[in-house]
């Protein structure tokens, strides 16, 4: 346990993890980039469903394990983060996902279930958003 | 009891009492009595009592009916003239009730489905209008979540002291902006949900119209779009509130202008008419451009409701108008065409207390 390098505090030898972030507003993608390279994450952003959707594109086709985690708007231009993940499905195995949304509505909570994946409404605390990018990552490395 | 005999039931006692009148010309005193002696329990029994008991006695009295025919048959041979009369009485009446009973179930059947289809249509209007405020509180979630999620990370990650100080200018001027456009969009609601009150006076409505469009003209310019004014010759004074109005027609000339990214011409025309024989100022803005989906077109006037992207409309724009009008006691109408354009008509009436019945909040088009 002592020597397993924590997630949210990689040591400088291991590459820091990989996430990337989904969202149409700009000042939400800042933010988030600041909130998670202060948890020691190498961020990489998508502004609209289109751009997440080349992103998985290209992760599908490296086959690499990184980003461990998507986090993903799930209203955005061209493509919502929903469609995008559920047409990328297969290429998300082991990997974390997370999707913000302001309006958490029923179909939105069951098609985020149905991923496996995390569902944090906004607006939410640095600390909600640690602890649950934290329990994403536990979950998603798991073996199920 | 009393309040079991309602109309309906009235209908069914007029047609037996008729023909017991019409009846009694050709009849004795005997036939009269035995007749009435008949017909009150029946008829008084379907009345006062369920369906239920209605339909044992049209039973009871169909029987009663071939009976009677058989019995005045068996009766007449053996001259028996009482026990003929009796049964040939109780037959008739017994097909009387009958048709009571038929018409009855009728009328009830009609009933039943005239209440049905109202009761339908009330759920309609109940789920259209939980529809609106859903959207409503979709839209202002949506609208104020994200801003609101900015503010309270970056003022976390400063307060915490986990923003690094080169960049802790930054998050406060995040924090600053994003109060801004919260406070822009809940002003925007109240634009939309203010309901009265507002500074009224006699204005010359073609003024108002042209000083709108004047100010519209270089942003129009801009995307390749001709304003053409059409303004009445003689001047239209109603009372208004001149900055709300200028309001309306700067959002319709707005989405107007956003309908021809390609260019085009809109004709903003104000006019007096007549509808329903009372003097109305109709103020039309027509464009040329993409047009309204046909299935869009009962939503134009929901609030957050924007067929535009992200970042060029808040799907405010209709249901302030709508809001403005309606409280001057005036009504938009849309006319569109996909691919074509389309065409909006604010009417408001010009004569005083010549009002429009307008919903309390929202347009159920």
């Amino acid at each position: 346990m002592s020597n397993e390098v924590s997630v949210e505090r990689p040591s400088t030898v291991r590459r820091q993890p990989r996430v990337l972030v989904a969202d149409d507003s700009t000042e939400q993608r800042w933010t988030l980039r600041l909130a998670l390279s202060m948890m020691g994450f190498e961020v990489r952003e998508a502004a609209d469903g289109r751009e997440l959707f080349w992103a998985l594109e290209e992760l599908s086709r490296s086959g690499g394990s990184e980003p461990s985690l998507v986090i993903a708007d799930v209203y955005m231009p061209t493509y919502d983060g929903l469609e995008v993940l559920e047409a990328w499905r297969d290429a998300m195995a082991g990997r974390a996902v997370i999707f913000i949304t302001a309006f958490p509505d029923a179909v939105v909570s069951r098609r985020v279930q149905a991923l496996g994946a995390d569902l944090l409404p906004k607006p939410f605390t640095l600390r909600a958003f640690s602890d649950c990018v934290r329990s994403s990552l536990r979950r998603a490395r798991a073996p199920s | 009891m009393i309040e079991r005999i309602d109309r309906r039931s009235v209908v069914p006692l007029a047609l037996v009492a008729s023909l017991l009148i019409g009846l009694g010309d050709f009849m004795t005193g005997v036939e009269v009595a035995f007749t009435l002696l008949y017909i009150f329990p029946i008829a008084l029994g379907t009345w006062f009592r369920d369906r239920a008991f209605g339909n044992s006695l049209a039973v009871l009295s169909a029987l009663l009916s071939v009976a009677g025919e058989l019995g005045w048959r068996v009766g007449h041979g053996m001259h028996l003239h009482a026990v003929s009369m009796l049964w040939n009485h109780g037959g008739s009446l017994g097909i009387f009730v009958l048709c009571v009973e038929v018409l009855r179930r009728l009328r009830a059947y009609v009933e039943g489905e005239r209440q049905s289809r109202q009761l339908a249509v009330e759920q309609l209007r109940h789920a259209e209008r939980l529809n609106v405020i859903g959207k409503l509180a979709a839209g202002v979630a949506h609208e104020l979540g994200t801003p609101l999620n900015v503010i309270a990370t970056n003022a976390e990650l400063v307060d915490a002291g986990q923003a690094p100080p080169e960049l802790v200018h930054r998050c406060c001027r995040l924090i600053i902006e994003q109060s801004e456009r919260m406070a822009a969009i809940i002003r925007q609601l109240l634009d939309f949900g203010r309901r009265g009150g507002s500074d009224r006076h006699a204005t010359d409505l073609g003024a108002v119209v042209e000083s709108t469009v004047r100010l519209l003209e270089p942003l129009a310019r801009k995307r390749h779009v001709e304003l053409e004014l059409s303004l009445p010759e003689e001047p239209i004074l109603l009372e208004v509130n001149h900055l709300e109005l200028g309001q309306v027609l700067s959002n319709l000339a707005l989405n107007a202008v956003q309908a021809m990214p390609k260019g085009g011409r809109s004709l903003v025309e104000l006019r007096r008419d007549q509808e329903r024989g009372h003097p109305v100022a109709v103020l039309s803005v027509s464009d040329e451009g993409t047009g309204i989906r046909p299935e869009d077109v009962p939503r134009v006037f929901d609030p957050f409701f924007t067929t535009k992207g992200v970042g060029e409309g808040t799907g405010l724009g209709l249901a302030v108008a709508y809001g403005i009008v309606a409280d001057h006691g005036g009504r938009v109408s849309v006319a569109t065409e996909w691919g074509r354009g389309s065409r909006f008509d604010v009417i408001l009436p010009l004569a005083a207390g010549a009002t429009y019945k307008t919903s309390a909040t929202l347009p159920t088009v």
